[in-house]
């Protein structure tokens, strides 16, 4: 047991030794050490580390709960003494409060616990890698590294516990403007000989695009959209499309999915798959999760998230903490990665997509912008890099009658969301290959 | 409290050649009643420390929530072995911290800590049945976000301020649902104050619950936007994003330097652009505001502890000035403004809007719309998408109508435009008189990343021959 994990449990057993009879007590734990170093002309910008950890709080009685935040300083009794005065306030303002008719409360007392080794690099040493091999290069990125955790206690005994420890490499060099590519290279254990190939493939990436933009008119084209494009699309789908809540308010841009007036093609499947990931696999409530929910099935809706206050509302089984999906998984199809230029023939490789919201949710139609070295494409040959284009298509099409393919290989894309601070979210998600994307300017 | 912590500090500041200590402590409460029930209710408390420091032309910094001694030396230390690893690969060299001594205060007349949570949540389960009029909206929701921010920077050449802000920022939406179509009309996305909560008087939110709900219901019966090209006339609600995308992000130093090419993107300003180009058409006055009453983001010092001041950015439609804080300034040669910004005590500080204002003109709404032979009224903003250089918009509004002869003529839905940032502007033909402050909390940006609240006031504006279309 880590420090960090013991300090935690004995934290829960000191709060619920002062609980009143009839009180529950839930309490999530959220920490980080994280190592961040951010680059601007493959030299260092901003470098720093951010050590936080924080609990919250939520006092129950009676079906009435108050919740409160704190930020823990690493003390154990002073951070016990602290929550201690956060219970007697929370106590005080829950007795004004009414009964929660949404509550789920979890009242299992079997935690789970999953530690990772710590097969981190040295940040410094990674960095002084990563600058080396982007010499000549007009490199902009971040490197991001350190343990992650997450921790759930109650007073029905639960202990859970959530520990790993990633990195992330995130950049993208600069030819001139916004003609520019991009890589990224995360996990959980660092090889600097893949770094060294990973930046390489960015090199050679840049050099092609020192040829003359294709001068491309908006219209529809026939395109293959990379893993990183797909996963923005993925991405807004995760907006409420596959949140139950979202559903049984009108809020999801799903709707026509879940009311069967539209499908997508039946080669799409896509499931929530914990076992794909390194998210924890209980929620902040404590409730254990399952390892996978089906989302869509041959083109059809298949399932929703459920989370604890859902569950309660609408009467279904919990399978989810928040309603949007946190380690999605796309199936595979059966076009070759390796073929995709020959079957493409003519017609745009997009690389990323960027930067999407609705144009009109009910048809979960999209908007957004091409980014990072995408390419015109004559007879299987690249031929020049693609100008940013806007696009604005709907999902029902591109996922749906304008599908041709779905590439059997598949990239597992870690998130690289840092807002707070880091995530555990990723997905795994294969290319796809559609007969038309509309680009509009 | 923070006495004791810049003591502590002191006693083991590290060896470096300055070093700059910022204590932020962040207080708030969210409440939210959807439906009629109240959501779990979760107040916040906490506080932490960046500890940022120099040697040589090597910068780093170490954030912490630890606030002891020995949490405050570690982060020193830390901060240090990231100062000397990036002394020999530094952008830039660092700039020597503040020597300012001075303080800020928001003004507040009713501060929400002061009221109960039982009052609060009784006032928004009030705006939330207020929106259940009708059997076809399917969703309604009021929500109350308060929070208390405290900022206190010291510094290794004696400089000390510290800043105190107060902030409401109430949301409320209704969605309206029939077979697979649903629309939803919101107040408050851009309705952040600086203040307390006579705030949510200013702002009239007692006046907004049906009327969303009404709007929500009209919005489902409505036909869809025409397309083609038109003139418009963009509410408030709608020009806060328009000023945010198309001048606020543009006109960021960091983003020029490069700095943000990696995520947030870059900017079609280019340097050699400022005291010549032409923004806008000459009605074009755009003004960073530190010190407008209410407005979100007002301040007296940024995080680099530079004093704000209130400052054209564009005046009569050429561009004059950036947004960006000391360091960008002297990276780039360029004239900017105080606003380099961190989000909180655990991220380091980077160029950002802070109020972003266009001016006033003279025109009424009704003078305005008055010119216009066919075209729309655009209110409340709720897509956005903008390229990398943030110059190919295409920005979609919750409510629109169109306007026929001069005048106000029906509802239509999924309004949605597109355009050039780099020459939108300077189809600008006319400035409403009356300016509405707005401020919006979700302004995402940087690595790591970072959101931070802005202010943006205008008036409604009128813009000729723009590409217009609905959903479908």
């Amino acid at each position: 047991m880590t420090r960090a994990q013991a300090d935690f449990s004995a934290l829960a057993d000191g709060l619920c030794r002062v609980l009143e009879p009839g009180e529950h007590l839930m309490l999530s734990y959220s920490g980080e050490e994280s190592d961040f170093v951010r680059l601007n002309h493959a030299r260092i910008r901003q470098a720093g580390r951010v050590a936080q950890q924080s609990v919250v709080l939520d006092l129950i009685a009676d079906g009435r709960h108050a919740s409160a935040q704190r930020l823990l300083g690493g003390d154990p009794a002073l951070d016990l003494l602290q929550l201690s005065e956060v219970l007697v306030q929370l106590r005080r303002e829950r007795s004004g409060l009414d009964p929660d008719p949404h509550l789920l409360l979890c009242e299992a007392s079997q935690g789970s616990v999953r530690q990772d080794e710590d097969r981190l690099p040295d940040s410094a040493a990674a960095v002084q890698t990563l600058i080396a091999c982007a010499q000549g290069l007009d490199l902009v990125g971040l490197w991001c590294a350190g343990g992650i955790q997450r921790g759930f206690a109650s007073s029905f005994g639960q202990r859970s516990w959530h520990s790993v420890h990633t990195f992330h490499a995130s950049w993208s060099c600069h030819l001139q403007g916004d003609r520019a590519t991009a890589g990224r290279y995360a996990g959980t254990t660092f090889e600097p000989a893949e770094l060294t190939r990973r930046l390489a493939a960015t090199r050679a990436a840049c050099t092609a695009l020192a040829r003359q933009p294709a001068a491309i008119l908006p219209g529809r084209y026939r395109a293959f959209l990379a893993p990183a494009a797909v996963q923005e699309l993925v991405g807004m789908l995760c907006w409420g499309g596959f949140s139950l809540k979202a559903h049984r308010t009108g809020t999801t841009p799903l709707l026509r999915l879940g009311s069967l007036e539209a499908r997508l093609h039946q080669a799409v499947t896509m499931s929530e798959d914990r076992s794909q990931g390194l998210a924890p696999s209980f929620t902040a409530t404590g409730f254990p999760l399952p390892e996978r929910v089906p989302l869509v099935d041959g083109g059809r809706l298949a399932g929703l998230l459920v989370g604890p206050r859902s569950a309660r509302e609408f009467a279904l089984p919990l399978n989810a903490g928040e309603e949007s999906p946190e380690s999605l998984v796309m199936a595979g199809g059966e076009l070759d990665q390796a073929e995709i230029l020959e079957h493409l023939g003519t017609g745009l490789w997009i690389s990323n997509l960027w930067y999407c919201n609705f144009s009109d949710a009910n048809a979960c139609r999209i908007t957004g912008m091409t980014r990072f070295a995408c390419w015109w494409v004559e007879g299987g040959v690249i031929q020049a890099p693609l100008p940013v284009m806007r696009f604005d298509d709907s999902i029902y099409e591109l996922f749906g009658e304008r599908l041709l393919g779905i590439t059997s290989q598949r990239e597992h894309l870690l998130s690289t969301s840092t807002y707070g601070g880091r995530t555990l979210d990723g997905m795994l998600l294969p290319g796809v290959l559609v007969d038309g994307l509309t680009l509009t300017m | 409290m923070s006495d004791a912590i810049v003591r502590r500090f002191l006693e083991h500041a590290p060896a470096v050649d300055a070093w700059t200590l910022r204590l932020v402590r962040e207080r708030g409460r969210r409440i939210a009643v959807r439906q009629d029930v109240l959501e779990p209710t979760v107040s916040h408390d906490g506080q932490g420390a960046m500890v940022s420091v120099s040697l040589g032309d090597g910068w780093g910094y170490a954030a912490t929530c630890d606030l002891s001694a020995s949490g405050l030396s570690a982060a020193g230390q830390q901060a240090a072995r990231w100062a000397r690893v990036s002394r020999d690969a530094a952008v830039a060299p660092a700039l020597p911290p503040s020597r300012l001594r001075g303080g800020y205060n928001s003004p507040v007349v009713q501060a929400w800590s002061a009221v109960g949570l039982a009052e609060l949540s009784d006032r928004l389960r009030g705006w939330c049945a207020r929106m259940a009029g009708d059997r076809r909206i399917s969703d309604r929701q009021a929500v109350l976000d308060c929070r208390e921010n405290e900022t206190r920077i010291v510094t290794s050449l004696g400089g000390d301020m510290g800043q105190r802000t107060s902030l409401v920022l109430p949301w409320l939406a209704a969605t309206a649902s029939q077979g697979s179509e649903s629309q939803t009309r919101s107040f408050g996305r851009d309705a952040g104050r600086q203040g307390g909560l006579e705030q949510l008087l200013a702002l009239e939110v007692d006046s907004v619950p049906e009327r969303l709900a009404d709007e929500a219901v009209q919005l489902l019966l409505a036909p869809d936007c025409p397309s083609g090209r038109r003139d418009i006339v963009a509410l408030p609600s709608q020009m806060v994003l328009q000023i945010h995308e198309t001048i606020g992000h543009p006109l960021e130093l960091d983003r020029i330097l490069g700095d943000e090419r990696n995520f947030a993107g870059t900017s079609f300003v280019t340097p050699e652009m400022f005291g010549t180009y032409r923004y806008g058409s000459e009605l074009l006055n755009i003004r960073n505001d530190p010190q407008l009453p209410g407005e979100i983001a007002s301040f007296a010092y940024d995080d680099e502890g530079t004093p704000a001041t209130r400052e054209y950015l564009i005046r009569q439609g050429i561009l004059l000035r950036g947004l960006g804080g000391a360091l960008s300034q002297a990276r780039s040669h360029l004239p900017g403004t105080a606003s380099t910004r961190a989000s909180s005590w655990n991220r380091p500080a980077i160029d950002r809007m802070a109020n972003l204002n266009l001016e006033a003109g003279d025109a009424t709404l009704e003078q305005l719309i008055a010119g216009i032979g066919d075209g729309l009224l655009l209110d409340t903003n709720r897509s956005w998408s903008v390229d990398d250089s943030r110059n190919k918009f295409q920005f979609g509004c919750e409510f629109a109508r169109r306007i026929s002869d001069g005048r106000l003529s029906g509802v239509v839905k999924n309004a949605n435009y597109r355009g050039i940032s780099s020459s939108f502007w300077r189809s600008l033909t006319g400035v409403g008189s009356s300016v509405q402050v707005a401020g919006t909390p979700n302004c995402g940006k940087g690595e790591p990343n970072q959101i931070i609240h802005v202010g943006h006031a205008s008036p409604a504006c009128r813009f000729s021959d723009v590409d217009v279309f609905g959903g479908g």
